[in-house]
C-alpha cells in the first residue's frame, strides 16, 4: 500500500513530499494498523508550524504538527527518513 | 555590532542612573526593559526546557542561546525606541525563548507564548539563531496575536506572515542603521550551508529569487497579484502568497526613503495596533488601511501616503 506525506509550511514555507511502500516496509505495514485517521483533530493553523497531508492507501488526513503524536508520528518520521 | 548594542545599552543605563541619583525624583515614565529567559530543550519537544540564562544573566558560551538572547534584546529595544511599545504584549511581557528544539529540525515557531528554534538539520539549514531577522519574524506574530490576530490562513495568514516578515527585516535595517536603499531585504540571509544555491529564503526586494537550487527547488514567491498561488499546502500558501504584500511594503518604503522604520514601518505598525483590522482581512483590505493611516500621519496626498497607495497598486492590489 502505498504511504504518502507531504510537509508544508514552517518558516521556511517549503514543500517536502515523501512516499513508501509498505510492502517494503514491515515497520509502516504495522503502525497502518495503529493509526487511526479519523480521530485525529481538525487543522488548528498557527504560525510558522508544519503542516501534514498523510495518505494511506485511499484514505487521507491533513494534521498540524502540533497535533502529530504516537504512532502517527512515528508512521511520518519513517516515511519522511526512509522514502523517496 | 552586537557588541556596540549591548556597549550603547551600558552607558544608557548608567547615564540614567548617574541622572536620577543627582536630581534625587523618579524618571517621568519608569523605562522599558527587556526581561529574558532562554530555555534549552536539549533536542526534546517539551517546552520550555531547561532555565539556561536570564535577564542579566552572563553569557552560556551555547552559541544558540548567547545569539538568541541578544537578538531578543535588540528586537525588544526595536519596538521600544521605534514604535515606544513595550514588549510583544505592550506590558513588559517576559520574552521566553527555548533553543535546541527537537532533532536536526528546521524550523523556528512562536507557540502563542513563547518562541522556540531548532538547531537546523546542517545539510540545508545551518541556523535559525544566527540572523536576526528570524527572531524580529517570530516575536512580531506575537505582536500581531496581541493586536486582535489575522486568520492564519489564505490572505489574512499571507499578511500575517508578511507582517513578521516587514518587521523582521526592519529589526535588522535598525540594527544595522540601514536606510532603505541600503538594506538587503531578504528574510534568512545567512541560514542556508554552503551547499544550498541560494541567498536566503524570501527577497522583499525580488520576490521568487533568494534560492534556486536542484535539491530544494526554487524560491516559489509571487511579487504580483496576478501570480497569487492558489494552494492547500501551508494553510493556502501564507509563507508563498506573503511575497506581495512584502513586496508593497519595500516599494513603499524605498519610494518614501530614509530609514524605512521611520515613516513606512510607522504606517504598518499603526495599522496592525490599531485593532481596526478584521481577523479576516484580505490584502485590498489591509492595503486600503495602510493606505488611510498613511494619510492621518502624514496627510492626504502627501508624499508617503501617495506613495503606499502606488506600492500597492504597482503590486496588483488597487487602492480606493
Amino acid at each position: 500500500m502505498k504511504v504518502a506525506v507531504t510537509r508544508s509550511g514552517g518558516f521556511a514555507g517549503m514543500v517536502r513530499r515523501a512516499e513508501v511502500d509498505s510492502a517494503d516496509h514491515p515497520a509502516v505495514a504495522d503502525l497502518i494498523g495503529d493509526v487511526r485517521l479519523d480521530e485525529i483533530p481538525a487543522l488548528r493553523p498557527q504560525p510558522d508550524r508544519y503542516v501534514y497531508d498523510i495518505q494511506i492507501g485511499e484514505r487521507s488526513a491533513r494534521v498540524g504538527e502540533a497535533d502529530l503524536h504516537g504512532p502517527l508520528r512515528e508512521l511520518v518520521d519513517h516515511v519522511m527518513t526512509h522514502g523517496s | 555590532m552586537v557588541q556596540r548594542t549591548l556597549t550603547l545599552d551600558h552607558a544608557q543605563r548608567t547615564t540614567r542612573s548617574a541622572a536620577q541619583l543627582i536630581s534625587e525624583a523618579p524618571p517621568a515614565t519608569a523605562s522599558a526593559a527587556a526581561n529574558r529567559a532562554l530555555h534549552d530543550a536539549a533536542h526534546q519537544e517539551t517546552l520550555p526546557g531547561r532555565t539556561v540564562r536570564s535577564e542579566g544573566g552572563a553569557a552560556t558560551g551555547d552559541q544558540q542561546v548567547d545569539e538568541i538572547y541578544e537578538w531578543l534584546g535588540v528586537t525588544f529595544d526595536f519596538y521600544d525606541k521605534a514604535y515606544d511599545r513595550n514588549s510583544i504584549d505592550g506590558g513588559g511581557l517576559p520574552l521566553v525563548a527555548s533553543v535546541h528544539y527537537g532533532v536536526d529540525y528546521d524550523n523556528a515557531f512562536w507557540d502563542g507564548s513563547q518562541m522556540v528554534y531548532g538547531d537546523g538539520d546542517q545539510h540545508v539549514f545551518k541556523t535559525f539563531t544566527g540572523p536576526l531577522d528570524v527572531t524580529g519574524h517570530e516575536l512580531t506574530h506575537g505582536i500581531t496575536q496581541y493586536s486582535g490576530g489575522l486568520d492564519y490562513k489564505g490572505q489574512s495568514g499571507a499578511l500575517n506572515e508578511s507582517i513578521s516578515d516587514v518587521f523582521g527585516s526592519l529589526v535588522k535595517q535598525y540594527h544595522l542603521g540601514q536606510t532603505a536603499d541600503q538594506a538587503d531585504w531578504l528574510i534568512g540571509q545567512g541560514m542556508f550551508t554552503d551547499t544550498v544555491h541560494g541567498v536566503a529564503l524570501r527577497s522583499m526586494k525580488a520576490p521568487g529569487t533568494a534560492y534556486d537550487d536542484p535539491a530544494i527547488g526554487k524560491d516559489p514567491q509571487p511579487g504580483q497579484m496576478a501570480d497569487y498561488l492558489e494552494t492547500d499546502n501551508d494553510n493556502g500558501g501564507v509563507h508563498v502568497n506573503s511575497g506581495i504584500p512584502n513586496h508593497a511594503f519595500y516599494l513603499a518604503a524605498t519610494a518614501i526613503g530614509g530609514h524605512a522604520w521611520e515613516k513606512a514601518g510607522r504606517v504598518w505598525y499603526d495599522t496592525l495596533t490599531s485593532k481596526n483590522v478584521p481577523t479576516g482581512a484580505d490584502f485590498s483590505t489591509f492595503a486600503n488601511m495602510t493606505h488611510a493611516t498613511a494619510g492621518k500621519l502624514f496627510g492626504v496626498n502627501s508624499t508617503e501616503s501617495n506613495a503606499v497607495r502606488d506600492a500597492w497598486a504597482a503590486v496588483g492590489v488597487k487602492v480606493r
